[in-house]
Formats: structure tokens, C-alpha cells, sequence
């Protein structure tokens, strides 16, 4: 499509009913009550001048260029900070505010480079179509006077460059940074003439506090803060609206486009999930789809001692169908499976598991959220009856408790924490007011940041979830302060009876349970007593919560306790998972589990099954296969042989790295498709060159339900889609599929899948998105689930004992390890560690208390050797009180570390997800790398060399004498 | 097709039935119908077969629920079984709400 540029209207949309009836220029417009005069005029298409508005932000009347006549006012009053009110008449061009608008560009061009020709912003400046639409001629005061135009840039930021000489202090960047980014990292210093745009204390952008979120850049009316991106291409011609393929939030973005090159990526503010706001890494961080390292060729080895070949797609197909084929001959049906990535299309998911239920044979699927989570899938389900989020990211705006368990949405779900910081803040600073729990072991951004700040942070010890929730419960039973009506209306009473015995119980009371989870009673009590009675009371919880040994149980007490206050089936409330991957929602609705078809149906259930065999033509397995684990433990044992595995790196991302390496290198034929040879490849017989997000049609689900389109912005660079190469290796196996498009892929998930029943790429094309369940019911989505009653019926109350993990520390390994994910680099780092990210986090780094750190004698940036009891890494400390004294904290972005070295087997009780959260280490200043890391790194240098093949010459026709 | 190590096994099984000896109902139906709907056939097949050769280390809600999959070989439990001894004991199960389609 042509490049889309969007209406600005000048000050955000007036939430108001009541409407006022007013005239501008002569024509009759209604509006709501509120509305400025500003976005009046723009909504019945009239553009009045301006400079510091937005509708992003609030307005601010400083660029005085919006100036109207209001019949019967003295003056001429700015548009974007005058409200509308009845019966007004608006002038919006006459000679007096021409002459006057003409007087103001003229003071802002005396101090403006006149550059247009050779400025990156030429055609998209609005200080240059302020010029063109008050018709400035001259500039009376010449361009001698006192002036910025010597001042430096500032290009220390990779990504955006800020110079100074073509600022015009608009605020709008100031604006933009507190009221939609809340990070408060820029300021106006200075008074009058000397005011500029200063970042934290006038540091340059990068050593500021500046997040990078592209906000300001996108705020900037000129040149002054610029994508480097557009200086170095130019402006782009034409958009593709897609979707990010980074976080779960699920940002749409415009891909600005010239021809087949990305020039940058803007925030869509039609994008539902992110109304116009984006983060480092969906914004910036998309230069890995054309990074050197990128495989654009299938390869194939007999063993991983060899270096890859370069073969044909279709050598590499037909050799790696013939492989499965001579595997599934010799050792049985069972002894191949598959990995489905929550990284691409709903439709490429659901086809790598047709292709392993009806190719393969067997139900030996599953995906990445076996290790992230599957334990919202069980624990949702048992309680509510669906393996989901409860609400939409808006509905935030009604929230009056937030409460934030094992998540750290500023790092892990940026946009979303800018929506939620801004109903944290104040009332009186223009936020929501709402009140905020955070259950943590680290002193995480939310609990003190500019504005915001939690009024309980309950620092609980890792591992502990269970026993805190279940405290909650016991303040909120004992004190008399559930909403018995609505669990009566809603839910099982003998149920919840039974689980309202339990938690009362003394031993549940927080003062029992301090010693066990650190938590001062008292102020678990405070927060238990604000979420139970402070008005709508929202659950956010990400993967602190469900990556335990009692992952699953921790989900239902989350349940519990928004059944037990009523805080479930209305805005504003409900249980909200955090999803880590962009379309881990997707690959969960779409049948990647073992034991599970799409919309979450067992494999059990006849009638769910025979709509699947009748339509695919083949039996189904009625028993569930074998989950990730089971694979690599069966792989270890010599009775599993092959694994499809797109778009996932299990050697990086699993835990106990050693034994994913144990199993993988047990296997005969392991087939790796992805982007880069990324740690699971090293063990890899077969490499298919996968394709970025820019790269594809298809769609994916984000945390709220959302689906959403992803466009196709350029050619696969590697020649195929992702869905097309499972559907060659699907016809080489013998069965057959002929998709021509992701549209028809979905037009057969909507078939099988009552849940997605009324989806269709015509759908999603015309409404923008929709969040499933969409059906004959519910035609254009269902934003907030169980508003009328919940979907397995009544509601579910489950008694939640908090049992211990085995992993325990004690004299040998007394710290407990906790991990996580910091802002600029996404997962395993594949995509963000290949781009200029890298400058913010190049390696991982161990979160240490002080205490802990002067015992050891451990000091700032040295070199410390982490070891658990499945193993050893090293890596630098740094010091830090956001941790307690007792709990160190890395990330594990990076593979020199591999964090998950020291991950150990203990998973949750229910659905295997791994411990990642909870595990033993000894800290102790060290001189160089672990023995594993030494291993590993000669055997990754190894594993990835390339035969140099001599080069085919083109067939030559040789003339005489030469 | 394998089945991991049976010590992986027992320790799974027992960390499952920790679960649900809490919960109201008949633990080991509960159990049983867990396994069936979460374990492959051959998971279960080991389970047994270690119960068989002694059970060391089982919990006795584990062990019984082990018992309760030994009764319909071949299939060692067909999903029907489970379903129908959960039925009688009036649980619902957790892992298959059979025709539901939640998501």
C-alpha cells in the first residue's frame, strides 16, 4: 500500500458521552464534551497549523501557531488547549491569524538551518509544511542574529542521532518520554533563549536514562532527533502493516518500506495492543533480518563432526524425508517428533503439527511454551475452563489495584508497562491513580520508578509463590473480605468451601509462613487487604510464577484469589498473563502440545479427533505424545532418533544444557530450521533456512488473544516462507498438502477450531483484529472472557498445598539463582544479540547483593565462576541491591554464558515446565572460563564450519583458439 | 519407545500425586486420570511395570494410581477407563473436559 500516513488529530480523542454542537468555518460539527477545538476542525478534515501538538499527548500550547478566532472572545486563543463548548463559532483562517501565524514561523526559522534539500527529514517536516501552510516568504529578522545552528550532534545513540541546531523546543520529545513512554528521561534545560532538550543530566542520549524506545523520534516535528536509518536510505515510499515479531504484547507496526528495503519500522497507532507506542527492540532492533551471519541456503552433513554442505532445497528435502522415513522404518513410528516455534505464523504452526499428527504419525509436537507457559494453560483451564488471559491490554485504563507477580513488564513487555505506568501515575500528574502490588525477589523497575511507585513490595524467597498466594487467600477469607455473592453466583460454593477451610487454616496465615517465604506478615496483610477491597483488582504474572516446580499450582492460586474477591468478568480485573514470545498464545491455541489438537481439545476426545482424521484423511493418535523432555530423555535412552525442530533453540533456551546436548547428540537426524546457526544447529544433521517475520503472511496471537496479520514486506531472502518448506517436506514424506496461502491454512484452523471459527484473513483485514473466541457468538471477538459466567461453567476453587522444590541450597550451594530477561536483548538473543542492541547488554551478568559479594570477596566486574549442582559457567558480577541478600540473578541471552548450563531438571508438577527460577549456585571469584564453556565453544567453532565448494561454473561454450 | 529413567518416573509420578492427595475426591483416580492424559503409553507401561517389580519409592497414592492403570492393558488405560472410573468418583478431569473446547 501507498505510505500511510496517519491522521494527526492534535490532542487525543475526548472520552466523554455527552457531545457539544459547535461551528467551525462555517460548517456544523458535534463532538464529544472535552474534545479540543484543535481536533474538532481535524475531524470534519480541517488541518489548523501547529507545531507542538500531537494526539499522542496531552496538549501544551507553547508553539502558539494553532491560534483561532472564537466569535465573541477577545484574542486569539490556541486550538489544542481551548475545549469546544456549545453553540462556539470557530474561525480558523482569517487575515489576523494569518498575519500572526506568518510571525511566528519567521521567529522560528531565524533560528532553523535552511538545509531542506540535504536534511534527512526534507518532505517529512512539519516545521517545513508550517512554512508552506502559513505562506512564509521571508524571514524579516535574517538569519545573523543569535542562534543554535553551531550546536554538536549527538550520535552516540545507535540507532537515532539528536541535533540540537534543528530543535525548535516544541516539548513534544519532553512530552512524548513522561506521558508514553513514563521514563521521564528528558527535559527542557534552560530558560528562554537557552532552553534546550537535555537527556537525564544534558549526558549524551546513550548514558542517559533514555530507554530507546523511539517515542521522541517519533514525537520530533523536524530533523532534531532522526532515525539513522532514514539519513542513511532516505525517506520511505511505501508501508506494510505488520506485526512485531519480538514480545507477547504484539505491537503493530508500519514497515516503511523503499522498494525491497526497510528504512524503519513506526508504531501504528490502529495497532489495538499498542495504540502508536513501540520499544527498542520492535522499533529498532530489525536489522538481524539482513545480518551477514543469516543461512540463505539449506545444508545437510552425515554428522556433526563434518562441516555443512550446501545443498539444493531440493536435495536437502528429499534428504531429510528420506531420513525419517529410514528412522520411523528401523527404530518405529515413535522415534521421530517435532518442535513448533512460537516465533512464527499461527498457520506455520498449526502446519508442523499436521504435519507430525498426520506425517509422522504420531503426536510427538510440542513447543516452546512447554518451557514458559504451559502452566497458565493447565491452571487457567482447570479453574476457568480456558487456557488463557482474561482481558484485553486496555482494560488497564479501569484498573484500580494492579498487582505484578514474577514479571518484570518494563524489561519483558515494554509497551504494555508504558500503558500500565501511565494508570500508575497520580491522578493529579494526569494518571490513573491505580495502587500497585509487586511480588518479587528483585526490587524490579515498577516497584520504584519516576512517578510510580509500589505501595507493596513483597520481596518474597524464590520458590515461594504458592505459600504467599495462599497466604493472601487466608487474609482475604479470615478477615471476612471475599465476595461470597459473586462466588456464589459464579462458582461451585461446596468448592470454594472446602478451599476457603483450607486457606483459613492457621498454618496459611502470613505470620506462619514469613519464615518460609521472607515476606513480612504485616505487609502481606496490607497487600492482601488493598487487592481485596481497593476497587477493580487486575493480576498481571509472567514466567516467576509459572517457571516452578509448583508452577501450575501457582496459576490456580492466582485463580482462586480473583474468584474470591470478584475480581473476574468485568474490565479492569482478571488474570492476565504475560506472554514472553511474540505468538506463544498461537502456538498454543494451535495444537502444539502432545496431548492436545487445536483449541486446546485432548487428543482423547473422539469428537474433536474425527473432525481432524475426516478432514486430514488419515487416524489420529487417540494417546498423547511425547513433550520436549520425554523426547531428549527417550533420545538420551536410544529410542528416539529425529527432530523437526522450527524456529526454536532448545540447546540455548532449555534447561540443564548438558542433557538437551546428551540428547540431541543421541539423535540420527536433527533438522534445525531458522535464521541463523544458532546453538541447536551445532548439533544439527539438517539446516533449512528459515525466514524473518518481514518475510511471510500469516498471523499471530498476542497475550490478550489478539490475532493479528503479519504482512509480507519483501521476498524471503532464503526463497520460502516457513509455512512452504514444511509443505515441501510434508509432500516428500508422502503426505500431501497444497496451501497457495496462509489465508487457506487459517480457512482450515477455522474449521477444526470452534474458538477461531469466524477468523479469516478477510476478517482480520477489514476490523484490523480480533481476539478469539470469534465465532457465530461472538462475530468480531471477545476482548474480556467470562463476563457472563465462566466457560467451563461454574468456577473452580482448588486447594493449592505449597509444596517445597527439591532444590535446596544448603552449605554446598547456599544462593538461590534466579533468572530473567533485560529490555534490549529478546530470549535467546539470536535476533537481538545481530544487531546494534548489543551495546546496551553485550554479555550476561550476575546480579549480586553486596553482602554476598564481600563474603566471597567479589568485587564489581570481576569474574566469578556460577556453579550449580548440573553445572558451572562464569561470568561478571555486578553488584547490586535489586537482589536480597541470599539470591543472585542473571539473564540468559547470551550462549558464551549459557546460563542454563546451571538450570537444573526440576520441572513443574503438572506440565514439565522447567525450574528455571529456582536454583542452588556457590558464587566464587574466578580466573576463566568453566570447563564447559572451554568444551563448548571449540565444539560450536567446529560444528558450524562450511565446506568451501569449488564454485559450479556456468557451462561454457568454447570457441576455437581460446 | 522409551519412557526415561524409572527413577525419573517415580519422582514425576510422586510429584503429581503430592498434588492431589490435597485435593478433594479420590486421589488416586485423580492421579491416574493425570497420567493418562499427560503420559504416553509408554510412560504409564514403565510406571506399571516398576510398581510391579516393587514400587520402591512410590507414595501410596502414586502407587495406587499406578494400580488403577494396570487394570486395562493392553492400552494400559484407555482414556474411556479412566474417564468413566472418574465419572463414578465424580471429579471432573482436569486434563480433558472431553468436547470442551475452551482454548
Amino acid at each position: 500500500m501507498p505510505l500511510v500516513r496517519e491522521i494527526d488529530y492534535g490532542t487525543p480523542a475526548s472520552k466523554a458521552e455527552a457531545t457539544v454542537a459547535l461551528t467551525i468555518d462555517g460548517q456544523a460539527v458535534t463532538v464529544p464534551a472535552g474534545t479540543s477545538v484543535m481536533r474538532a476542525a481535524q475531524e470534519m478534515g480541517t488541518t489548523i497549523p501547529r507545531l507542538c501538538a500531537t494526539d499522542m499527548m496531552d496538549a501544551f500550547g507553547s508553539c502558539r501557531l494553532c491560534l483561532v478566532e472564537i466569535e465573541g472572545r477577545a484574542g486569539a486563543p490556541a486550538s489544542c488547549t481551548t475545549p469546544v463548548a456549545e453553540g462556539m463559532v470557530v474561525h480558523t483562517q482569517t487575515p489576523k491569524l494569518a498575519k500572526l501565524r506568518k510571525g511566528v514561523m519567521e521567529l522560528y526559522i531565524s533560528d532553523h538551518p535552511l538545509d531542506c534539500l540535504t536534511c534527512a527529514a526534507n518532505g517529512d517536516c512539519e516545521l517545513q509544511d508550517m512554512a508552506g501552510a502559513v505562506g512564509l516568504r521571508e524571514v524579516r529578522y535574517g538569519y545573523q542574529g543569535e542562534n543554535h545552528l553551531d550546536e554538536a550532534k549527538d550520535e552516540s545513540n545507535p540507532y537515532f542521532t539528536y541535533d540540537p541546531s534543528k530543535c525548535i523546543v516544541c516539548s513534544r520529545c519532553v512530552r512524548a518520554c513522561d506521558e508514553v513512554q513514563g521514563t521521564f528521561a528528558l527535559t527542557i534545560a534552560g530558560r528562554g533563549f537557552a532552553s534546550r532538550v537535555s537527556a537525564s543530566q544534558s549526558e549524551p542520549f546513550l548514558d542517559s536514562e533514555c530507554v530507546s524506545c523511539g517515542a521522541c523520534v517519533q514525537a520530533c516535528p523536524t530533523a532534531t532527533l532522526t532515525e539513522k536509518s532514514v539519513i542513511e536510505i532516505g525517506t520511505p515510499e511505501h508501508s506494510v502493516i505488520t506485526t512485531c515479531a519480538y514480545c507477547g504484547v504484539g505491537c503493530a507496526f508500519k514497515a516503511e518500506m523503499r522498494g525491497e528495503e526497510l528504512v524503519r519500522m513506526v508504531p501504528y497507532k490502529d495497532g489495538a495492543a499498542n495504540h502508536g507506542h513501540s520499544c527498542v527492540k520492535g522499533r529498532f532492533a530489525w536489522g538481524y533480518a539482513a545480518h551477514k551471519e543469516r543461512i540463505l541456503n539449506p545444508m545437510i552433513r552425515a554428522s556433526t563432526a563434518e562441516p555443512w554442505r550446501e545443498v539444493s532445497w531440493e536435495e536437502a528435502i528429499a534428504h531429510t524425508a528420506a531420513e525419517f522415513k529410514r528412522i520411523q522404518a528401523k527404530y518405529g513410528r515413535q522415534a521421530v517428533g517435532g518442535v513448533t516455534s512460537s516465533r512464527c505464523t499461527n498457520e506455520e504452526t498449526f502446519l508442523v503439527q499436521k504435519l507430525i499428527r498426520a506425517g509422522f504419525g504420531n503426536n510427538n509436537v510440542d513447543t516452546c511454551a512447554r518451557v514458559c507457559h504451559s502452566p497458565t494453560g493447565y491452571g487457567l483451564k482447570t479453574t476457568f475452563g480456558t487456557s488463557a488471559g482474561t482481558q484485553d491490554f486496555d482494560t488497564v485504563e479501569h484498573v484500580d489495584v494492579a498487582v505484578i507477580i514474577g514479571a518484570n513488564p518494563t524489561d519483558a513487555h515494554p509497551v504494555f508497562a508504558s500503558r500500565l505506568k501511565q494508570q500508575l501515575r497520580p491522578r493529579e500528574e494526569g494518571g490513573g491513580g491505580a495502587r500497585l502490588i509487586v511480588i518479587d525477589p528483585r526490587r524490579t523497575e515498577l516497584v520504584r520508578t519516576p512517578h510510580v511507585h509500589a505501595d507493596h513490595h513483597l520481596a518474597l524467597r524464590p520458590g515461594t509463590n504458592v505459600a504467599v498466594l495462599t497466604a493472601m487467600a487466608h487474609v482475604i477469607v479470615t478477615e471476612g473480605l471475599a465476595d461470597e455473592a459473586f462466588v456464589r453466583e459464579r462458582c461451585d460454593w461446596d468448592e470454594y468451601r472446602d478451599w476457603a477451610a483450607f486457606v483459613a487454616e492457621p498454618r496459611h496465615s502470613p505470620e506462619a509462613t514469613e519464615p518460609l517465604t521472607g515476606v513480612p506478615a504485616d505487609e502481606l496483610r496490607a497487600a492482601a487487604r488493598l487487592y481485596a477491597t481497593g476497587g477493580n483488582a487486575a493480576i498481571y504474572y509472567g514466567l516467576g510464577v509459572t517457571e516452578h516446580s509448583q508452577g501450575s499450582t501457582a496459576v490456580i492460586a492466582i485463580a482462586n484469589l480473583a474468584m474470591a474477591t470478584g475480581n473476574i468478568g468485568k474490565p479492569g480485573v482478571g488474570v492476565n498473563p504475560l506472554r514472553g514470545q511474540n505468538n506463544v498464545q498461537g502456538s498454543c491455541d494451535m495444537g502444539s502440545f502432545p496431548h492436545e489438537l487445536s483449541g486446546y481439545r485432548h487428543v482423547a476426545d473422539d469428537t474433536a479427533r474425527t473432525m481432524f482424521e475426516e478432514l486430514w484423511g488419515v487416524d489420529i493418535d487417540p494417546e498423547p505424545g511425547m513433550r520436549i523432555n520425554n523426547m531428549l530423555d527417550a533420545a538420551v535412552e536410544g529410542a528416539f532418533k529425529g527432530m523437526y525442530i522450527q524456529g526454536e533453540d532448545i540447546m540455548q533456551s532449555d534447561p540443564n544444557t548438558s542433557h538437551v546436548a546428551a540428547g540431541l547428540e543421541a539423535m540420527e537426524c536433527v533438522v534445525v530450521q531458522d535464521l541463523f546457526l544458532s546453538e541447536t544447529a551445532a548439533y544439527a544433521h539438517v539446516f533449512l533456512p528459515g525466514s524473518t517475520f518481514l518475510e511471510k503472511n500469516g498471523t499471530f496471537t498476542n497475550a490478550e488473544r489478539r490475532i493479528q496479520l503479519v504482512r509480507k514486506a519483501m521476498a524471503p531472502k532464503n526463497g520460502y516462507e516457513d509455512w512452504e518448506v514444511t509443505q515441501l517436506l510434508s509432500n516428500a514424506l508422502g503426505y500431501p498438502m497444497a496451501y497457495g496461502h496462509p489465508a487457506e491454512i487459517m480457512d482450515e484452523i477455522a474449521r477444526l477450531t470452534p474458538t477461531f471459527a469466524g477468523v479469516s484473513f478477510d476478517l482480520l483485514e477489514k476490523v484490523g483484529s480480533v481476539q478469539w473466541p470469534c465465532n457465530q457468538v461472538q462475530p468480531t471477538g471477545t476482548p474480556v472472557m467470562h463476563m457472563a459466567g465462566f466457560v467451563r461453567g461454574r468456577g473452580k476453587f482448588v486447594v493449592t498445598e505449597y509444596i517445597p522444590t527439591d532444590e535446596k541450597t544448603g552449605p554446598r550451594f547456599p544462593l538461590l539463582l534466579t533468572t530473567g530477561r533485560i529490555l534490549s536483548q529478546y530470549n535467546v538473543g539470536a535476533q537481538t544479540r545481530r544487531t546494534a542492541n548489543v551495546v546496551w547488554h553485550d554479555e550476561d551478568v550476575l546480579e549480586i547483593h553486596p553482602h554476598d559479594a564481600e563474603v566471597r570477596g567479589v568485587r564489581d566486574g570481576d569474574w566469578v565462576k556460577l556453579q550449580s549442582r548440573a553445572g558451572a559457567t562464569t561470568l561478571r558480577a555486578q553488584i547490586t541491591d535489586r537482589v536480597s541478600p541470599g539470591v543472585v540473578y542473571t539473564t540468559f541471552h547470551h550462549p558464551a554464558t549459557q546460563a542454563n548450563v546451571v538450570t537444573t531438571d526440576y520441572s513443574d508438577w503438572a506440565t514439565n515446565c522447567p525450574e528455571y527460577k529456582v536454583t542452588a549456585v556457590q558464587v566464587a571469584v574466578s580466573n576463566g572460563p568453566s570447563e564447559w564453556q572451554e568444551r563448548y565453544g571449540d565444539f560450536v567453532t567446529r560444528s558450524r564450519r562450511i565446506a568451501e565448494e569449488p564454485k559450479v561454473l556456468e557451462p561454457k561454450i568454447l570457441e576455437p583458439g581460446e | 519407545m522409551s519412557a526415561g529413567s524409572p527413577e525419573k518416573l517415580v519422582y514425576m509420578a510422586n510429584q503429581i500425586a503430592g498434588f492431589f492427595v490435597g485435593q478433594p475426591g479420590e486421589p488416586p483416580v485423580r492421579i491416574a486420570d493425570h497420567l493418562t492424559a499427560f503420559w504416553t503409553p509408554p510412560m504409564r507401561q514403565a510406571l506399571v511395570a516398576y510398581l510391579d517389580a516393587g514400587g520402591d519409592g512410590l507414595t501410596p497414592e502414586a502407587a495406587e494410581a499406578a494400580r488403577l492403570l494396570r487394570g486395562v492393558s493392553p492400552r494400559v488405560a484407555s482414556p474411556k477407563t479412566v474417564g468413566r472410573a472418574l465419572a463414578a468418583s465424580g471429579q471432573p478431569s482436569p486434563g480433558r473436559d472431553p468436547g470442551d473446547d475452551a482454548g
